[in-house]
C-alpha cells in the first residue's frame, strides 16, 4: 500500500544506490532545461536519456505506466486543446474547429514532451525511498537555515508523517467500519449529507492525532531530541564518485540537447 | 553501601489550571541497583512521578529534587536528566519516530550526535539483546505490541543510561506482549540497572525489590513487596489488580483459612491449596480487616441498579430474547492490492439464542474478521452466515443485521459527540428511531454499563477515564438494543478495577438473554463469562461447542492454554469437568 502513495520500488541498480542529492540535481535540472528548448530534435535527446536511465534502474514497465496513469487526462487535454485551437493553416475542418498542421505539430511536442517530464519525475521516485528524499530536501536545503528556515526539522516532520500514514490509514478504515456497524452510512446523500456523515469518522482520528503528537513530542524528548541541535545520521548520505559521473552526463545531456 | 541515585525532598507539581498539586510533598530516595515498583490509583501522581524523573516536568516546587546528580529543579539539570534517565511509556505505537526498526533504534544517538559507526555499533548491540534481528527493516505499523514496545525499549535504552522508569508499560498490550516486555525487564534488571516500574498489575510489581505506593500525590507505603500484599486494605484502596491467582487466595482467606503469604503464580497457589494451613512458627498472611469482594460499579457508580425498566421499543416482543447465530463453512479472504489474503476457511459453527460464547484464538487466527463476517460487515467469499435462520441475501438479513451489536477493540477511539447522551444516541437515531424512543434507550443504555444519564450524560466524553469511556462506547451499541452482541477484545488496555466492571455489565447482559461472543486472548475472563467457546487456529475452527477444556491433557495442547481454575483443579487432583468459573466459587468448592 505504502508504495502506491510514495511509488517506490525497492531494489538494487545502480540509480536504486545513488545519492539522493545528485538524483534530485539531475532531475531538476533536466526538467528545466526540457522546458527551455522547442525542437523535437532536443526532445528526442531527453527521451532517450530518460528512457536509459528507466533501462539502467530495473524497474518493471508497469511501474511508470502506474505513474503516467493519474496524469493521462491531462496529456490529453494538452494534446485536444493544442489540435483545436492552435493556429495555422487548416487541412481539415468540422463544425467550427479547424485541424492545422502547426496544430498538430505542437498539439503532438507539448504531449510527448510533458510525457518526458513524468517520465524523468518518476525515476526519482522509483529509485528514491521517501525518506533518503527527504534527507536530501534538508541537505539542500541547509543555506535557508541563515533565512531561519528550519530545514532540518521540516524534513524530520516529514519523515514522521509519512511514518504515520498507514498508521492513520488503518485507524481511518477501524473508525469507518465501527461506525458503520453503529449504523452510519457513507454513500448516500448528496455532497453535503455525506460531509456530515465524516463528522464521526473525522472527529475520532483529529483527537487521536492530536494525542498521539504529544505522546509522541515528550518520547523524542526523552530521547533528547532538541530542535535546533544538530543530528547525526545512522545512514548519513555519502557522495561516491558514481555520483559526480551522474551529474556530469546529465550536463553532458543538456549540453547535447541544446546544440542539436 | 550502596549509592542513591535519585533524591526527593518535599517535591510539588501542579498541571497548569489543575485546583490540586498532582504531587503533593512527595519524599522519595531510590537507591543504585534497585528495582522499584510505583503504584496507585489513577490520579495518585504515578505518571507525573515517571516524567518528572526523566525530567521531562518542571517541578512546581521542591527541597531537593536530584536524579543520577542532575538537579531537577534546574532547567539545565532537567536536560541532562534525560540523557541519564530512560522513560519508556504507555502506547507502544506513539514513540516510534522513524520508518524502519533500526531506524528508529538509532534516533536517540542520532539526537546526541554521536558518530555514525558508533551509532551503528550500539544499535546492533541493542537490537541483538532484545531479539529484533528479524525485524530490523520492519516499517512500524507492521509490528505487533509486544515488538514495538521492545523496541521502543531498544531505541531508550541506546543512549547509555543508568536508570529506567517505565510507565505501564504493558498496559496496552496483549499477554504474549506483556510476557515479552515484562521478560526484558527481568533482564536488564539482572544486568544491574537501576528499574523504576509504575504499575497497577500486581504480577508486575513482584518483579520489584522495592514498592512505593502514591495516594493524591503522596507516598502512602515504602517498604517490601510481601509487607505491601499482606495489607489487603492497601490492596483494595489502591485498586491493585490481582491476578487470578491472587483472587482466589483473597477469597480464601475471606472465608478464614490461614495463609503464608499470597500466591502470584499456580505453581504458589497449589502449594498454598495443599497445605493443610499454615505451619507452626510460620508467619500468617492475617485477615486484616472485614473482607468483601469489591462491589462492583465503585468507581462508575450505579452498577447495583440493574433494573433498566421496561424500554419501550421496536421490534415485536417475541423477538426481544437473543438472536440464534450460525456460520455453515464460511471462507472469507482480504484483498490487499489484488492479492488475497485468507482470513477464514470453512468455518462452521451453530449457536442458539442466548448463548455467551467465547471466541478463542492466538492472534491473527481470524477472530475479529468472523466477527465482522457475522455482523455482517464483510461478505464472505462461499459459506453462509444465518442470523435467527435469516441468509444474508434474504431481504429480511439487514434488519436482523441491525440486531446485532459489535464493539470493536478500544472501542472509545469512535467517540465524537460533545456529550455522552449524544455519543449514545448516534445509533438509534441512525436506526430511524422517534426522538422519545431514542432517548429511553439512550437512558436504558447508560444505565446498564453504570453511567447514569443523571451524573455521566452532559459530560463530555473524553473528560471520563478510560474505564468509563469503554463502557460509554459499549453503551452506544447497546443503546441500540441488540439481541446478539458481538465483543472484539472487550478488556484489552483497561485497569484491573475498570475490567472488573466491564465483566459484571456482559456477565448482566448474557443473564438477560443476550447472545453474546467475545473475542479475547483473556482465557480466564471468558472462562467466567461462557458455557460455549469456538477456538480459531489460522483461521480454520478447531472446536465448536460446549467448552469443555481438554481432558487430563497437557495445558496448552491447542492453540488456547486452559483456563487456570481448570488447571489449578487438575494440579489438585479433582476433575476438571466441574472447575469452577470464578475465583469465589473456587473458593467456595476449596474452604
Amino acid at each position: 500500500m505504502r508504495a502506491a502513495i510514495t511509488q517506490y520500488y525497492p531494489g538494487d541498480s545502480p540509480l536504486h544506490r545513488a545519492d539522493p542529492r545528485a538524483k534530485f540535481v539531475a532531475v531538476t535540472a533536466l526538467a528545466v532545461a526540457l522546458f527551455t528548448r522547442d525542437s523535437f530534435a532536443a526532445l528526442a535527446v531527453y527521451a532517450a536519456a530518460a528512457a536509459l536511465a528507466f533501462a539502467l534502474s530495473r524497474v518493471p514497465l508497469g511501474w511508470l505506466w502506474r505513474g503516467l496513469r493519474p496524469v493521462l487526462w491531462l496529456i490529453g487535454l494538452t494534446f485536444v486543446a493544442q489540435i483545436l485551437f492552435a493556429p495555422g493553416e487548416p487541412f481539415f475542418t468540422f463544425g467550427p474547429f479547424e485541424l492545422s498542421r502547426e496544430g498538430l505539430r505542437l498539439a503532438g511536442f507539448l504531449s510527448v514532451r510533458l510525457v518526458v517530464l513524468i517520465l524523468i519525475g518518476s525515476i526519482l521516485t522509483l529509485t528514491t525511498p521517501p525518506v533518503a528524499l527527504t534527507d536530501a530536501l534538508a541537505w539542500l536545503g541547509r543555506p535557508l537555515r541563515r533565512l531561519r528556515v528550519p530545514s532540518d526539522e521540516l524534513a524530520l516532520m516529514v519523515t514522521i508523517a509519512l511514518r504515520f500514514i498507514p498508521t492513520l490509514l488503518v485507524e481511518l478504515d477501524t473508525i469507518m467500519r465501527a461506525q458503520r456497524a453503529r449504523g452510519a452510512d457513507f454513500s448516500s446523500g448528496g455532497p453535503l449529507r455525506r460531509a456530515r456523515a465524516l463528522v464521526p469518522v473525522m472527529v475520532p482520528l483529529f483527537v487521536v492525532s492530536f494525542r498521539r503528537a504529544d505522546e509522541l513530542a515528550l518520547a523524542m524528548e526523552a530521547r533528547c531530541y532538541t530542535p535546533g541541535v544538530a543530528r547525526t545520521r545512522l545512514h548519513p548520505l555519502r557522495a561516491r564518485p558514481s555520483d559526480a559521473v551522474l551529474l556530469a552526463l546529465t550536463a553532458a545531456t543538456i549540453v547535447v540537447a541544446s546544440v542539436i | 553501601m550502596s549509592t542513591p541515585v535519585v533524591t526527593l525532598e518535599k517535591l510539588h507539581f501542579r498541571y497548569p489550571g489543575a485546583d490540586r498539586d498532582a504531587l503533593a510533598g512527595l519524599d522519595l530516595t531510590i537507591w543504585e541497583d534497585e528495582t522499584v515498583a510505583v503504584v496507585g490509583p489513577n490520579g495518585s501522581g504515578k505518571s507525573t512521578l515517571a516524567r518528572l524523573l526523566g525530567g521531562l516536568a518542571r517541578p512546581s516546587a521542591g527541597r531537593q529534587a536530584v536524579a543520577c546528580g542532575c538537579d531537577l529543579l534546574s532547567a539545565a539539570g532537567r536536560q541532562a536528566a534525560r540523557r541519564e534517565v530512560g522513560v519508556l511509556f504507555q502506547d507502544p505505537e506513539n514513540q516510534l519516530v522513524a520508518e524502519h526498526v533500526e531506524e528508529d533504534v538509532a534516533f536517540g544517538l542520532e539526537n546526541l550526535a554521536w558518530p555514525p559507526e558508533a551509532i551503528r555499533e550500539r544499535v546492533a548491540e541493542m537490537i541483538a539483546w532484545f531479539g529484533l534481528e528479524a525485524l530490523r527493516r520492519r516499517e512500524p505499523h507492521l509490528l505487533s505490541g509486544g515488538q514495538k514496545q521492545r523496541t521502543a525499549l531498544a531505541g531508550v535504552l541506546a543512549i547509555p543510561r543508568r536508570v529506567l522508569v517505565l510507565d505501564e508499560p504493558t498496559a496496552m498490550l496483549d499477554s504474549a506482549g506483556r510476557d515479552e516486555v515484562l521478560d526484558a525487564v527481568r533482564r536488564l534488571r539482572a544486568a544491574g540497572l537501576t528499574v523504576v516500574i509504575v504499575t497497577q498489575e500486581m504480577d508486575e510489581v513482584g518483579i520489584a525489590d522495592r514498592v512505593v505506593a502514591l495516594e493524591r500525590g503522596s507516598v502512602e507505603f515504602d517498604g517490601r513487596c510481601e509487607e505491601l500484599f499482606a495489607r489487603r486494605d492497601l490492596i483494595r484502596r489502591l485498586r491493585l489488580g490481582a491476578p487470578l491467582v491472587g483472587e482466589v487466595a483473597l477469597a480464601l482467606a475471606a472465608r478464614g483459612r490461614a495463609l503464608r503469604r499470597l500466591p502470584l503464580t499456580l505453581d504458589e497457589l497449589v502449594a498454598e491449596c495443599e497445605a493443610g494451613g499454615a505451619g507452626e512458627g510460620e508467619q500468617l498472611w492475617l485477615a486484616v480487616s472485614e473482607d468483601q469482594e469489591p462491589a462492583v460499579g465503585r468507581e462508575g457508580g450505579g452498577l447495583e441498579s440493574a433494573g433498566a425498566a421496561a424500554v419501550p421499543s421496536p421490534g415485536t416482543p417475541a423477538e426481544r430474547a437473543g438472536m440464534s447465530l450460525c456460520c455453515e463453512d464460511v471462507t472469507f479472504a482480504y484483498d490487499e492490492g489484488g492479492r488475497p489474503v485468507p482470513a477464514l476457511e470453512a468455518v462452521s459453527f451453530s449457536f442458539d439464542a442466548g448463548a455467551a460464547v467465547a471466541l478463542l484464538g492466538p492472534s491473527g487466527s481470524g477472530k475479529s474478521t468472523l466477527l465482522q463476517v457475522l455482523r455482517g460487515l464483510l461478505e464472505p467469499a462461499q459459506g453462509r452466515v444465518l442470523l435467527d435462520g435469516v441468509e444474508r441475501r434474504d431481504p429480511e438479513a439487514p434488519r436482523l443485521q441491525r440486531q446485532v451489536g459489535l464493539v470493536f477493540q478500544t472501542p472509545e477511539l469512535q467517540l465524537f459527540a460533545a456529550t455522552a447522551a449524544q455519543d449514545v444516541s448516534f445509533g438509534p437515531r441512525q436506526l430511524g428511531w422517534a426522538g422519545d424512543v431514542v432517548e429511553a434507550a439512550v437512558d436504558a443504555a447508560l444505565e446498564l454499563v453504570g453511567l447514569p444519564r443523571a451524573e455521566f450524560g452532559e459530560r463530555h466524553p473524553y473528560s471520563l477515564s478510560g474505564g468509563e469511556q469503554r463502557r460509554l462506547a459499549l453503551a452506544g451499541v447497546l443503546a441500540m438494543q441488540p439481541r446478539a452482541l458481538l465483543l472484539d477484545e472487550p478488556f484489552v488496555s483497561l485497569d484491573p478495577a475498570s475490567r472488573r466492571d466491564l465483566a459484571a455489565v456482559l456477565s448482566r447482559l448474557a443473564e438477560r438473554g443476550t447472545t453474546v461472543v467475545f473475542a479475547t486472548h483473556d482465557v480466564d475472563a471468558a472462562w467466567s463469562l461462557c458455557d460455549e467457546a469456538v477456538v480459531l487456529a489460522g483461521g480454520r475452527v478447531v472446536s465448536a461447542g460446549r467448552w469443555v477444556p481438554a481432558q487430563g491433557g497437557v495445558a496448552g495442547a491447542g492453540p488456547v492454554r486452559a483456563p487456570l481454575l481448570v488447571e489449578l483443579w487438575r494440579r489438585l487432583g479433582r476433575d476438571s469437568a466441574e472447575a469452577p468459573r470464578t475465583a469465589a466459587q473456587a473458593a467456595e468448592a476449596l474452604a
